[in-house]
């Protein structure tokens, strides 16, 4: 699955924009795989992500966190906004030995230099050649940068625009509307905190 | 997906959430088309609707199809994974699918936000295969296909609308100008968007070949992106 | 015709027979609905010397041109009879389906007339209407009936539209209203008594398809959409998102926040009954009415303290300030579990509040014992003394049977200096749950409303239409009687329509748009805006030939007082009352002395047949 890939943003975006997913490999290592991927959630939950998410039941936003991690199985994912919480999480995961495959999305060199810092390498790259075809579809770029957080496509640009719409009116806070995208993302890959700066700046245009 | 029309209070919250535009109101209805709705059940689970109106029934093949790529919460019978794709270069440390020399490719057709029919799929699909790439097996876009050689998708899901659907393939690296240059045409014959993904193993040295390439030809990418970190194990011999 | 069904169902209850009656088309242009229609039958129909609990008295309840429509709030219902509280008439409106699934059913109204020898309630369904054996339902409170009633005939929760009257409305307490949809209230002025002596328990209606035909159904969904945005935008959108609650604090700040029976206008707690707080604390679910996109009305369970799991309808503003503050009572969740059982028992909250902030005055004062009270200790906020007061008010047992009379009558009878701690007014109708020594527009219209209700209030869409003071000093006595005055009629036109004030805000210009994309009529706003005024005209010459006289326009003394603390302790209302009054009869064209409107006022409006 591709679904953490596209993200669209600006560089001084995407640097607060870090996805960890973690997931068994099927037919290899995927007997007994939900404690270890449970074990990765509370890892990452040590270090503060502002999102988790088990697909087979929805995210911390959706569910609580609790439920999330009792729900580990087949691919887990964490968001975080702070490079260094990616590198200590990663620092966390080469100690615990899980075994199961971790893929870091985000921008290359930052990602780079948390594996530097724990002594990790890189091992399969996954680029992103944009978005091809009849391109006129879609809708503004500003709307695309929230939309695109959620790579299932679940998150409906009229919502990012009423939402933005709620916020410019004062009806609610960007966090507040940030909070009403994010249950929608189903597996939980969706960042509310990027998101409410994204509307932030979209309510004041 | 409906709407029971016994319930429905027409209060309108329910028509932001629909990624499609699907729900509209109709002589003091709120009733979704039927045609462009991929069945993906946002509206449902949302949870928008006060009187929860929305009902939603598994619908026979070929409709089927909707509500299997749409909503990533379902498995797909051929695969056992939910959304859309595969562990494609994910769990590559272990499965050691994409060795060196040689690139992943991805299309996810009606990505982002624009959905897709899979006549559209079918188009790119076949494209692809004049390259005598290789679909991949354990993709449900590949399971729909007449035959993976030719790409030729299924003739009754043509028409089936869904959120997006990727097009999983591999080829040796030698054969991408020629595919890139592929792609730039049939993106041209195309009713939708797709977003174009390709991967690569590491070199020894810790280098990307394939971004080698794409900074030699010109063809912009996202500083942004998914890098496997080889913590899987038993790693594969890649 | 377009917009109305043409129809309004006649039930006698002394005969058991059921009627059509066609409604013209030029009596609905004059009154246009609701409030409107009402007041004309009652004054056809009631003479106004009868006492309320004369079996000859109507209960007339009735939609508008707009009922059943997608635009919001369209779907409320207003009732109209002749009241026990004050013996005059009253109208009051309750939001929730009923009115959308009346015209639904083929009808605009209903006029109830005569009484039943045996306990009764109306079915209305998509092939007409029948009345129903309700022994079974006696006794029960009005969620309890509606859950019956839906249960005895298989309809879903949404499918039925029920409104009925709890114990308080069999034992005809005086200040018994009507609930239903959940809560929803038309509580004012004893309309629930009127049923009691009907020996009509409820109301039903089926949610039939909607088969109503509109002159231009694509304007009246832009209207609708208009709206909406409308009340998204108004006041910041609070009570579109959080509903009324929010309110609370705000109110306390104001000095507008009844507490412990206007003793003081200091409450440390307000935060505690917050709205938003409210809401992510306790367990809340949106119950929109029909056409309604607002997060206004919610269900709550209580998640803390003793009545945790208490599951039920989240108060609304006036719920919260009679539970908590007025009785100065510090648990949101204890508030919850009193304004549901006062809702279930079927009394008004608004009524029931300051009677139990008074009996709590008399208790602390000595003027009232444990042994008056059947062993009750009547402290302030003691919440389980409460409710076993009110289930004893409800059924008229002991004291109860005397509280049952209201506050006015019940410190009448007690005597003395408690007469001077209760809040009433002269006429004898209720004022609603705030402090109104800060907030002197609603003293006013509280005290000379023929309504017997909220008749008119300050929050308009238009105020420059409605010539209201722009901007206002809410405490200058010409500013308050020009308000009053002014927009005399604007809420009057929600209530024929009848629409929910919190989706239209008195927006009359949208509200003449959507008529006459309904209705074909083509009024003019000046039209529609004389209906509101006209209205309120035939409500006070009927409300004078029932003896409710200018001398009975004043508040009670404790009403009236002067605060002791709070933001308007420098502010007493009293010495500018009477100068206020003068200034009121003159802006309404009224007679000062006899408080009829003048011949010129009802030239204008088109009743002077009516003075008659």
């Amino acid at each position: 699955m591709t679904h953490s890939l596209h993200r669209r943003g600006t560089a001084e975006s995407l640097s607060e924009d870090y996805v960890m997913l973690c997931l068994t490999a099927i037919g290899h290592n995927d007997e007994n795989h939900e404690p270890k991927l449970t074990e990765f959630l509370r890892i990452a939950l040590r270090h503060d992500p502002v999102n988790i998410g088990a697909i087979s039941l929805g995210n911390m936003y959706s569910n609580s966190k609790e439920e999330v991690v009792d729900n580990a199985h087949g691919i887990v994912h964490a968001v975080f906004v702070k490079q260094d919480q990616v590198a200590d999480t990663l620092k966390d995961l080469e100690k615990a030995g899980l075994g199961m495959s971790v893929v870091v999305s985000g921008i290359f060199e930052k990602v780079d230099e948390c594996l530097d810092k724990v002594g990790l390498k890189h091992h399969t790259a996954n680029f992103s050649l944009g978005i091809w075809g009849k391109t006129e579809k879609l809708p503004s770029n500003d709307i695309l940068e929230v939309t695109t957080m959620c790579g299932h496509g679940m998150i409906s640009a009229n919502l990012v625009k009423s939402m933005a719409e709620e916020v410019k009116t004062g009806r609610k806070t960007a966090d507040e509307a940030a909070k009403v995208l994010a249950p929608q993302c189903a597996c939980g890959i969706f960042n509310p905190a990027r998101a409410a700066k994204l509307l932030a700046a979209m309510a004041k245009k | 997906m409906k709407i029971d029309p016994e319930l429905c209070i027409v209060c309108e919250a329910c028509l932001p959430y629909c990624p499609m535009e699907a729900i509209s109101i109709k002589d003091d209805m709120a009733v979704i088309d039927d045609d462009e709705c991929v069945d993906c059940n946002v509206c449902l689970k949302s949870g928008c609707c006060p009187v929860d109106a929305f009902v939603f029934e598994p619908a026979p093949w070929p409709r089927s199809v909707r509500n299997v790529f749409s909503d990533p919460r379902k498995e797909h019978k051929e695969t056992k994974i939910a959304g859309r794709g595969t562990e494609e270069m994910k769990t590559n440390d272990v499965t050691g699918r994409f060795q060196r020399g040689w690139v992943g490719m991805g299309c996810e057709v009606g990505r982002p936000g624009v959905g897709t029919r899979f006549r559209d799929v079918d188009k790119i699909a076949q494209a692809l295969a004049k390259h005598d790439v290789e679909f991949e097996p354990k993709n449900p876009v590949t399971s729909l296909m007449e035959d993976p050689k030719t790409g030729k998708i299924k003739q009754d899901v043509l028409n089936e609308k869904v959120l997006s659907a990727i097009i999983e393939c591999l080829y040796p690296i030698e054969k991408f100008e020629e595919i890139m240059n592929t792609l730039k045409e049939v993106s041209k014959e195309v009713d939708t968007v797709f977003s174009v993904e390709v991967i690569n193993r590491t070199d020894p040295d810790g280098s990307y070949p394939l971004r080698k390439k794409l900074d030699a030809m010109g063809i912009p990418y996202y500083i942004n992106g998914k890098q496997c970190v080889g913590l899987g194990r038993p790693l594969a011999k890649v | 015709m377009n917009g109305s069904t043409g129809k309004m169902l006649r039930v006698d209850l002394t005969q058991g027979k059921l009627w059509d009656e066609a409604l013209d088309e030029a009596t609905l242009k004059k009154y246009l609905g609701g409030t409107g229609l009402g007041i004309k039958y009652l004054m056809e129909e009631v003479d106004p010397k009868l006492d309320w609990s004369d079996p000859k008295n109507i209960l007339f309840l009735g939609s508008g041109p707009l009922g059943g429509s997608r635009v919001p709030g369209c779907a409320s219902i207003s009732f109209v009879t002749k009241g026990a509280m004050t013996n005059g008439a009253t109208s009051s409106q309750a939001n929730g389906n009923f009115g959308a699934y009346l015209k639904w059913c083929g009808y605009d109204a209903i006029i109830v007339q005569g009484v039943s020898s045996t306990w009764k309630y109306l079915y209305l369904h998509e092939g007409g209407a029948e009345l129903r054996d309700a022994s079974q339902l006696v006794g029960k409170g009005t969620w309890e009936t509606e859950d019956a009633i839906k249960a005895e005939l298989g309809y879903k929760e949404r499918g039925m539209s029920v409104f009925s009257i709890g114990p308080a409305g069999e034992k005809m307490v005086r200040f018994a209203g009507i609930f239903g949809d959940r809560g929803h209230a038309a509580p004012h002025n004893g309309t629930g008594a009127v049923m009691g002596l009907k020996k009509l328990k409820a109301f039903a209606a089926q949610r039939a398809p909607n088969k109503l035909q509109f002159v231009d159904p694509q304007k009246l969904g832009e209207l609708a959409k208009k709206t909406t945005e409308g009340a998204k935008a108004f006041g910041g959108g609070g009570v579109f998102n959080w509903g009324t609650s929010r309110v609370v604090p705000v109110a306390e700040a104001a000095g507008w926040l009844p507490v412990k029976n206007y003793q003081t206008d200091v409450f440390p707690e307000k935060d505690l009954f917050d709205g938003q707080r409210i809401r992510s604390l306790f367990q809340s679910q949106n119950y929109p009415c029909y056409g309604c996109a607002s997060h206004h009305y919610e269900l709550v369970t209580v998640t803390e303290g003793p009545y945790k799991g208490f599951f039920g309808k989240e108060p609304e503003y006036e719920q919260w300030a009679a539970w908590g503050p007025q009785i100065w009572q510090k648990d949101p969740g204890a508030a919850v579990v009193l304004s549901n059982e006062c809702d279930n028992l079927g009394m008004d909250a608004n009524e029931a509040g300051w009677l139990v902030g008074w009996v709590m005055e008399c208790y602390e004062k000595g003027a009232l014992k444990k042994e008056d009270l059947g062993g009750l200790e009547m402290t302030w906020g003691n919440v389980e003394a409460t409710r076993a007061l009110l289930k004893k008010i409800a059924n008229r047992e002991g004291y109860g049977d005397i509280l049952a009379e209201g506050v006015k009558r019940a410190a009448e009878k007690l005597g003395g200096e408690a007469v001077n701690w209760a809040i009433f007014t002269g006429k004898g109708n209720t004022p609603r749950g705030h402090d109104h020594r800060g907030r002197w527009v609603e003293m006013l219209d509280t005290v000379v409303s023929d309504s017997q209700t909220l008749q008119t209030q300050m929050l308009v869409m238009n105020k420059d239409l409605w010539k209201m003071p722009n901007p206002m000093d809410v405490f200058n006595p010409d500013h308050v009687v020009q308000a009053e005055a002014n927009s005399t009629g604007s809420m009057t036109v929600c209530d024929c329509l009848v629409q929910c004030w919190f989706t239209s805000f008195c927006d009359t210009e949208t509200q003449t748009e959507a008529i006459n994309a309904a209705t074909g009529w083509n009024l003019s706003l000046e039209e529609v805006m004389k209906v509101g005024r006209r209205v309120v005209n035939v409500l006070r010459l009927y409300n004078l030939k029932c003896g409710l006289t200018p001398d009975k326009e004043k508040p009670s003394p404790r009403y009236c007082s002067q605060p002791v603390d709070g933001p308007n302790k420098d502010k007493p209302i009293a010495p500018h009352w009477e100068k206020m009054l003068d200034q009121y009869y003159s802006l309404m064209g009224w007679d000062r002395k006899t408080g009829m409107p003048l011949p010129e006022t009802l030239k204008e409006l088109g009743i002077e047949d009516l003075a008659k």
